[in-house]
């Protein structure tokens, strides 16, 4: 290669980083770009008053649906009792006007705008959108709701919800399997995935007669919703949309978007799904809830660009890319759960071989059912996972290894946990590490809270690395 | 991805730095400096002159530009520059160590049964210890072995040999290596150090540190601050005799390195010399001896030509193959030959493949002379009934065995099931499959006659096919027999500390519970299992065999295990075991009022059998005579049949009256035995 040669090279390196770097500046967002609103009104023909299009209030009523329901799940007080049993049910099948929001609520200066849950969307349930498909990480091939009806019966005669004798955590088991039974299962399994088709939802036509946004806006908006992070969620650092969802007072400076001096749950909170992303970025070493947020973002401006028209292919598989980040960094978040949970089974196992405490006991059967609900939620999206599966419903069990090395093996048609010995406590310890390596494996979760397996990777680094052609 | 000239910025130059700077590398600055100042030194101590004369000596064999400027050199310099460019585009083709330590690490758990460390109550100075010299022992070996075989096999050879053409030797001559070499030792690296590291993880269940200086093994930086770099120089370094059959010298290494044919193959080892002591091929150094280094005469042809070294070996690899004929095509003269060819063509075999299947598969659906069998008992216990019953029948057995979740397995698949027969232990295995309606109501005279009816479903879905009774072993010489005489005997505060017991969540010690429900009621039930947990020596733990070892080893004087397990240990194959079987003595309890607790083997016909006909016939055979006689010999069972006599170990244990409480009772009884064992804590 010759002088001239080299010269123009680097010549064309350097223009291309400097275009690089302009292409970038051009793109970037001003704050309201950063905010999931004031998209326009594209539907063609629309004569109405209304001015902005997005519209997600059913998922974020779900969202308090299932918040209320996991704090009800814990009222219980150890005998049965009907009247919580139809409480928890009036969240989860009902749709009944004047539910109150049990949570969340207002926190000192942290104020809730809402405090019913028809004040953000009426005629709501969950089980109608809940998981229908076999549960194989549980007994007896029950279907999501059926799973649920079964816990919440559980719940409502155990002692704050919780069975210490079989080693369940029923408002943890609830919470997190409908995380995923609902929240990820509608948006990647139904409005990212079916209703993204041309022949679905078009954009050419209102989502539903009478409506003021498009198919294609809507479905879109429904499957932001279901992901529970403010609209202004983009211009929060992970750790302040951590705090918006432990409702800290501090945090209504920056929940409260709209200045108006309380917290909308409509648009201003930060629930579960979103909650558990930003956590898991606080260390820095991922972006899943911006990342996630960024997509919907970017889907919702590309259908907002269609002003209205049938979209086309090209812009459809726009779409489907930005459908395809938001999936993966969603399964990945459970993903990360399920490994933070099976390290935390495993350090409270540890603790138990020497501290048999009732209160060691109950923090191992919590983070047991934020292990199972988890595990179960992985299974609900829109791939079948097959052997991961498999083998992640075997590790984990139907119920934890408890200290008389118990294990509930089944139900029976009485709703009675069946039990028999496990392989024991010890062996149960490496389930969980194998739970850990399998959510590495197949998943590629990078956060990694609560390693138990930490100690290796120190060791290796500490060996150096070996890539050298070096001889004797 | 990078651009090729980041790559060389961000990659290629810091790690080709860090080569220099690193103290993990032989060739570190520190390690040079003072390879350099011990080689000036030996030679002043070793000249014959005077001391000066020793130190120019040494200083022209250290820097003589004829050593820094040959050839050979030259050529090391090029291949270190672009060997370490190839092994940096290679590594993701190297296996991760992050991988390998991970699969060896629950390897080595699964083998332990734990995480938790074994060793884990060794005094905390002693891991390190360990861990730091297996370390160094194991890689040392390790480097032999692998240089060994490079010498040992004419095709690994043909790659070693690139280092061995080097006619002057400088500490770089250590990355005169062709890069199939280097994979090969940094695959060796990565197998050395993530088995220890697995080890020794799951031996003491949690993180060692090395014992280190400056972040580098003590033992090796020894060896790297002790001159191992004069390994590779003309500076010839002899140990005293007895040193050296213990640790390699340099002058050893250079005689590894001579092109004298008396030399060839000697003195494999690194760091230590034993390997090579015990593979005969250690070669002690001699003072008198001129060593020339570089290959034969034969062999050196134009050998520092930077193509021939990188493409040659190649070459020489393809020639060795060939002499095998490996890469010739198939040839043939005789007619059987070429008819075989012709078999061997692709369209032949596909078309007979395709064939194949298509005549299996109507075949394997459509057969009804075969049924399939889900067992939760293992194949080698049911296989020779299953044989014996093929015999008899001519009809096929197929078995699908797994000790958990035939139930579940059952239950999805639904009426497209295959199986026709499921076989259990146990009352209340048997009872999950009738409670989830998974088994079909079967009428059969011969079930009724040959099975008693306190033994079977009263709605004949299920049937005991054996029994095996719950008894109490006793310590010979320890415990008197006739001190226990009922089961309830074992709550009393005199046998505390003395009791060994699995976990009561297990089928048969829940069962057994069970029948103590139905004998005293719920209350004294647990006022037993109570008393009981209060006697144990131990934390409930093992299956039955782990209770007779505990008596064998004196943890417990009394256990509660299944009688068929005293017939297995007693004529075990393994010494140790028939030792257990000996330490112990059987005691069949409440024979003076209810009788012993006894529990049941047994099996149902699937509720979507497609041969229930053929089920049933199984299920029939298994409670005849030539069946029900094997129950006794293979697993030292019970008959269930009135008629069968048991077999004669069974029967040298004595006669016993037995607890003629309706099985089912048991089942339904369960449910309260189980939140005993979890309130009692058993």
């Amino acid at each position: 290669m010759n002088f001239k040669n080299i010269t123009i090279g680097l010549a064309a390196v350097a223009l291309s980083v400097i275009g690089c770097t302009i292409s970038e500046r051009g793109s970037s967002a001003s704050a309201d770009d950063n905010v999931y609103a004031n998209f326009p009104v594209t539907l063609k023909g629309y004569t109405g008053s209304k001015t902005t299009s997005e519209s997600y209030t059913g998922q974020m009523a779900r969202q308090v649906l299932h918040d209320t329901l996991k704090k009800l799940a814990g009222k219980g007080n150890g005998k049965p009792s009907s009247t919580l049993k139809a409480k928890l049910n009036s969240y989860f099948f009902g749709k009944a006007k004047g539910r109150p929001i049990i949570a969340p609520k207002s926190n000192g200066k942290f104020v809730i705008k809402q405090t019913k849950v028809e004040q953000i969307s009426k005629k709501k349930n969950l089980s109608g959108k809940t998981y229908k498909g076999t549960i194989s990480g549980m007994p007896n091939n029950m279907s999501g709701p059926a799973l649920i009806k079964f816990w919440i019966d559980r719940a409502s005669s155990a002692k704050k919800g919780v069975d210490l004798n079989n080693g369940y955590n029923y408002p943890q088991l609830i919470s997190k399997f409908l995380m995923g039974a609902v929240f990820y299962n509608q948006a990647v399994d139904n409005y990212l995935d079916e209703k993204l088709s041309a022949k679905k939802k078009p954009n050419n036509k209102p989502y539903k007669k009478g409506a003021h946004y498009t198919g294609k806006e809507h479905s879109w908006d429904e499957a932001f919703g279901y992901f529970g992070m403010p609209a202004h969620g983009m211009t929060l650092t992970s750790k302040q949309l951590y705090a918006i969802a432990k409702r800290k007072p501090e945090a209504l400076a920056y929940a409260d978007h709209n200045g108006d001096g309380k917290v909308d749950l409509y648009k201003e909170m930060v629930f579960a799904p979103a909650y558990y992303a930003a956590s898991f970025d606080k260390k820095g070493k991922t972006t899943y809830a911006k990342t996630i947020t960024q997509a919907f973002l970017d889907g919702r401006r590309v259908i907002t660009s269609a002003k209205g028209a049938k979209l086309t292919d090209t812009q459809r598989a726009s779409l489907r890319k930005y459908a395809a980040i938001i999936e993966k960094n969603w399964e990945q978040t459970l993903a990360e759960a399920v490994f933070k949970y099976a390290g935390s089974c495993f350090k409270d196992l540890k603790e138990l071989k020497k501290d048999q405490s009732a209160k060691s006991l109950a923090k191992y059967v919590k983070h047991w059912g934020e292990l199972k609900g988890f595990s179960l939620s992985l299974q609900t999206g829109r791939k079948n996972l097959g052997e991961t599966a498999t083998r992640l419903n075997r590790l984990i069990g139907f119920g934890p290894v408890l200290m008389n090395s118990s294990q509930v093996v089944d139900i029976n048609s009485k709703g009675q946990y069946v039990k028999d010995q496990s392989s024991g406590l010890d062996n149960y310890m490496v389930h969980m590490l194998k739970v850990q390596k399998l959510m590495v494996d197949k998943f590629g979760v990078k956060a990694l809270d609560n390693d138990a397996l930490s100690g290796l990777g120190s060791m290796i680094k500490k060996l150096g690395k070996g890539a050298a052609a070096e001889n004797d | 991805m990078l651009q090729p000239f980041d790559w060389i910025i961000q990659d290629y130059l810091p790690q080709l730095a860090e080569s220099f700077i690193n103290p993990q590398k032989r060739v570190s600055i520190f390690y040079l400096l003072f390879a350099m100042l011990i080689g000036l030194f030996w030679s002043a101590w070793v000249s014959k002159e005077t001391w000066t004369s020793g130190f120019k000596r040494g200083f022209y064999l250290l820097f003589s530009p004829k050593i820094w400027w040959s050839r050979s050199s030259i050529s090391d310099y090029k291949l270190m520059f672009l060997n370490r460019a190839i092994m940096l585009l290679s590594a993701p083709i190297i296996l991760s160590k992050v991988a390998v330590t991970t699969f060896l690490y629950f390897f080595f758990i699964d083998l332990l049964g734990t995480s938790e460390g074994t060793l884990s109550s060794w005094p905390a100075w002693i891991a390190p210890f360990l861990y730091t010299f297996f370390l160094f022992i194991l890689d040392d070996f390790s480097r032999f072995l692998v240089h060994f075989c490079l010498h040992r096999f004419p095709m690994l050879w043909a790659f070693h040999k690139v280092h061995h053409s080097a006619e002057t030797l400088t500490p770089l001559t250590v990355y005169r290596t062709h890069p199939v070499e280097g994979i090969i030792f940094a695959m060796r690296a990565v197998f050395v150090q993530a088995a220890t590291i697995a080890l020794f993880v799951s031996l003491f269940g949690g993180a060692i540190e090395l014992i280190e200086v400056f972040g580098v093994n003590i033992l090796l930086f020894i060896f790297n601050f002790t001159g191992a770099n004069l390994r590779h120089s003309h500076i010839r370094i002899a140990y005293p005799r007895v040193i050296e059959q213990l640790l390699i010298s340099p002058a050893q290494h250079q005689i590894h390195h001579s092109s004298d044919v008396r030399h060839f193959n000697r003195n494999f080892g690194a760091a230590l010399s034993i390997w090579d002591r015990i593979a005969k091929t250690l070669c002690t150094s001699k003072s008198s001896q001129e060593i020339t280094f570089g290959l034969s005469s034969q062999q050196k042809d134009n050998c520092h030509s930077l193509v021939n070294l990188y493409f040659k070996p190649f070459k020489e690899v393809r020639d060795l193959l060939s002499k095998f004929r490996l890469l010739r095509p198939f040839k043939t003269k005789t007619s059987m030959g070429k008819i075989l060819l012709n078999y061997l063509n692709l369209r032949y075999l596909i078309l007979i493949t395709t064939l194949a299947i298509l005549m299996a598969l109507p075949w394997r659906s459509v057969n009804a002379n075969e049924i399939n069998v889900y067992s939760h008992r293992q194949p080698f216990l049911i296989s020779p009934f299953l044989r014996a019953f093929e015999k008899k029948t001519g009809i096929k057995v197929n078995v699908v065995f797994s000790s958990k979740g035939l139930v579940q397995r059952l239950l999805a698949e639904g009426p497209r099931s295959p199986a026709d027969v499921v076989l259990t232990v146990d009352i209340g295995r048997l009872y999950a499959y009738v409670d989830k309606n998974l088994f079909a109501v079967i009428s059969s005279t011969k079930l009724l006659r040959n099975i008693p009816s306190h033994l079977r479903d009263s709605g004949n879905r299920w049937f005991g096919l054996s029994k095996r009774a719950r008894i109490v072993a006793i310590a010979k010489g320890r415990v008197k027999p006739w001190e226990i005489k009922r089961i309830e005997d074992l709550a009393h505060p005199k046998w505390k500390g003395r009791i060994c017991s699995r976990p009561g969540s297990h089928v048969y010690n829940r069962a057994l519970l069970a029948s103590l429900i139905a004998a005293h009621g719920e209350k004294a039930a647990e006022a037993w299992a109570r008393g009981l947990v209060a006697n144990l020596a131990r934390r409930p733990q093992g299956n039955d065999r782990a209770q007779v070892k505990a008596i064998y080893e004196g943890v417990c004087d009394i256990a509660i295990i299944n009688s068929y397990y005293y017939g297995k240990l007693k004529t075990s194959k393994i010494a140790a075991q028939r030792g257990w079987a000996d330490a112990m003595q059987i005691v069949f309890t409440n024979q003076s009022d209810r009788g012993n607790h006894v529990n049941i083997s047994g099996g149902g016909v699937a509720k979507y059998s497609k041969n229930k006909g053929s089920a049933v016939k199984l299920l029939e055979f298994l409670t005849e005579q030539t069946a029900q006689s094997l129950y006794g010999k293979i697993n030292y069972e019970f008959p269930i049949n009135p008629k069968t006599v048991p077999s004669p170990e069974v029967k040298s244990w004595g006669s016993f009256m037995e607890d003629n409480l309706q099985i089912e009772k048991i089942a339904a009884l369960t449910p309260i035995a189980q939140r005993i064992i979890d309130r009692v804590g058993w």
